[in-house]
């Protein structure tokens, strides 16, 4: 586990640091469009940092990282997740020619999934609460 | 399903953090358990139980007017 929360941080720092990279050189002619996917980058990047950060406190107090409760929302987050993937997809490629080129397409694509992810999974926890 | 264990966690001066430590959960389920939105599996219902050395009937009702998962 600590292992994973290592990758976390480390995933979240590359990605800060990459998107700050390519931001700063292109700052003059950045289009529109790409100001989108690297603000996707950075969103990725933060909730990967706050996540680990969150995971390296609990794993302090000595709690799992998982158990039958959070790996039951992880599977309906997960459910979710999919289908919303699904149709997330089908507006990319309906929409494609909004897109400079194909890496841009899929890294976009690629990116908004696990925002969708993350986002699904608050709902779950959410909706469990309001209960 | 309705349970006891925020007063019998309350007895036994036990915090939510160390309930969840001896039954090997997170905090957060716990907190789902003591308010009644989450039902746990057989397996947790029985570990927690046996810390505060009670039945398991005596620390989980079954509602049968509400018998639907609050999952």
């Amino acid at each position: 586990m600590k292992t994973k929360r290592a990758l976390l941080i480390l995933v979240g720092l590359t990605l800060t640091f990459t998107a700050g990279i390519l931001a700063y050189s292109q700052m003059s002619e950045l289009p529109p469009k790409m100001m989108l996917i690297y603000a996707l980058i950075g969103i990725v990047a933060i909730i990967s940092i706050f996540i680990a950060i969150k995971k390296m406190k609990e794993e302090k107090e000595g709690q799992p990282a998982d158990d039958e409760f959070t790996i039951q929302i992880k599977y309906k987050a997960g459910y979710y997740a999919y289908i919303s993937s699904m149709y997330m997809w089908l507006f990319i490629f309906l929409f494609r020619g909004l897109f400079p080129d194909i890496e841009t397409l899929v890294g976009g694509g690629i990116l908004l999934s696990g925002v969708i992810g993350f986002v699904c999974k608050m709902i779950v926890k959410k909706k469990i609460d309001d209960k | 399903m309705t349970n006891r264990i925020k007063e019998l966690r309350a007895r036994n001066n036990l915090t939510q953090l160390e309930l969840a430590q001896k039954v090997d959960v997170r905090r957060e389920t716990i907190g789902f358990l003591e308010k009644g939105k989450y039902n746990p599996s057989l397996k947790l219902a029985y570990e927690i139980s046996k810390v505060f050395k009670k039945k398991i009937e005596e620390v989980f009702h079954f509602d049968n007017e509400n018998n639907g998962s609050t999952q």
